[in-house]
């Protein structure tokens, strides 16, 4: 037996509820938000991982049992190999995965992350070009913020650099992302 | 111009105020300009005297012509939101309060006070009396508030059926922007079933998917009247509220895309 949905109250709410959201087109809920590696209780300590010392050494991301660790030696070892300042991988809503040297606070990159990513797909929409993905912003005189956008299972995630302006980045990105998806992609 | 966006609940004690609050609080960090405006005589949000600066001035000062916008909203301390109380209340300020409310007067001020913020958030009365009627008026969005309990839940249709009204009646830009369940217990299986029976029974999208769990440190907050963020203990509180106002900005950005593809299909950029 239904707890709820018998009672006339409820059978009115939905009834008013759906004329409502016929007239308002209201977009259906995703679970992008719901899928995810690590959980709000994790945020905290990303955001005590701030002061990540810099990279000395590549090491081989495979050999590291957590997921979220792999990720990070992936980052680590891009800025290293590429002389990038710092790097974030996030889900959709700015929540990071892994974080290497972040430009400034954690709770600033998340931020920046969903209003640029809102702001590469309405782009890519107001173009027509639904594949919009990348993202290159110039933050000052010397560096710049590449935003790459990619897709697991249909839902994004985000990866944010930040390099030297002069640096041609993109196939350090693409090899990169190919990694980040095989290790978030992992069962 | 700013957006207006009521928050509004038929019955009390349903995060109406936590919800105002702490979603204004989220927004604020994800770089919007927000008013946070109490427009609840009885609500009692006692806003942080360390926030809002030591003066009892608010909205029904503003509108009875005693103070200025610049007198009675105030930027917390990052300079992030900004905040302004509902003002000296009295029997008779309450009284005007309705006047002023039928008479239109709350939504000009509303009006002039947007074109400062991306958003003016508004803890509403509770209940669909003048004000709060006169606050939906005013909106171009309203956010419900409901615990996962079968009371709360049964005051909806009153509430939707408010809405639906307003709509028909005198402003057709008014939006639903969804239902948010407040102070869940996700341990608790009665409350599970009925979220479960929430998701199946109702239309997709008109309960947002980011729900606010249960946590003592609201009522910290509450008694210190600041946003659980600005706690040391209210990180994941805080972060809860972030998720919904995330959800709610890819909501705003969804409804915008699908009204643009309806209205410029043929007017794009090339
Ligand atoms: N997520 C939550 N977890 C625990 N307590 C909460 C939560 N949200 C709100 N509360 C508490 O519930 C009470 C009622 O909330 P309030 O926001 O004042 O409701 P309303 O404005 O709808 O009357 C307050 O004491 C508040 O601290
Ligand atoms: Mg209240």
């Amino acid at each position: 037996m239904a707890l709820i949905l018998d009672s006339s109250e409820i059978r009115e709410a939905i009834a008013l509820a759906s004329g409502l959201t016929a007239t308002l087109n209201l977009p259906v809920a995703t679970d992008a938000g719901k899928v995810r590696a690590i959980t709000v209780a994790d945020v905290p300590a990303k955001i005590a991982q701030k002061t990540t010392p810099k990279p000395s050494a590549e090491i081989d991301p495979a050999g590291l049992t957590y997921r979220g660790d792999q990720l990070e030696q992936v980052l680590r070892n891009m800025c290293l190999r590429s002389h990038f300042g710092g790097a974030v991988v996030t889900d959709a809503t700015g929540l990071p995965f892994a974080v290497v040297n972040p430009p400034v606070s954690m709770e600033a990159v998340s931020a920046f992350t969903s209003v640029l990513g809102s702001a590469l797909e309405r782009a890519g929409s107001l173009l027509g070009q639904h594949g919009a993905e990348y993202l290159s912003l110039d933050i000052n005189y010397e560096e710049k913020i590449i935003l790459r956008r990619f897709l697991i299972h249909e839902l994004p995630y985000f990866l944010l650099v930040i390099c030297p302006q002069e640096v041609d980045e993109r196939s350090e990105i693409e090899i990169s992302i190919d990694q980040i998806v095989s290790i978030l992609d992992k069962k | 111009m700013g957006k207006i966006v009521t928050i509004a609940s038929q019955k009390g004690g349903t995060a109406k105020t936590t919800t105002a609050l702490n979603l204004s609080y989220s927004l604020s960090c994800l770089g919007d300009r927000v008013l946070l405006l109490d427009a609840d005589p009885q609500g009692g949000m006692t806003i942080a005297t360390t926030i809002k600066g030591k003066t009892p001035a608010g909205l029904i000062d503003y509108l009875a012509g005693r103070c200025q916008l610049k007198e009675v909203a105030f930027y917390t301390k990052e300079k992030k939101m900004a905040i302004m109380g509902i003002g000296t209340v009295d029997p008779d300020s309450v009284r005007q309060l309705e006047d002023w409310a039928r008479k239109a007067v709350i939504a000009k001020a509303l009006k002039r006070f947007s074109k400062h913020f991306d958003y003016i958030v508004i803890d509403a009365p509770t209940g669909f009396g003048s004000v709060p009627v006169a606050l939906l008026e005013a909106s171009q969005g309203v956010i419900l508030t409901s615990q996962c309990q079968s009371l709360s839940l049964k005051s909806l249709p009153k509430m939707l059926g408010v809405i639906d009204w307003v709509q028909k009646s005198s402003n057709p830009d008014l939006s639903l922007e969804g239902i948010v369940l407040t102070m869940r217990h996700p341990d608790n299986e009665t409350e599970n079933e009925m979220f479960q029976e929430i998701h199946s029974g109702f239309p997709a999208g008109l309960f947002f998917s980011e729900y606010i769990v249960s946590d003592p440190v609201f009522e910290l907050a509450s008694l210190r009247s600041v946003p659980v963020g600005m706690l040391s203990a209210g990180k994941v509180a805080a972060h809860n509220y972030h998720q919904l106002a995330t959800e709610y900005k890819e909501r705003e950005l969804l409804r915008s895309l699908s009204k643009g593809a309806d209205d410029g299909a043929d007017s794009g950029l090339f």
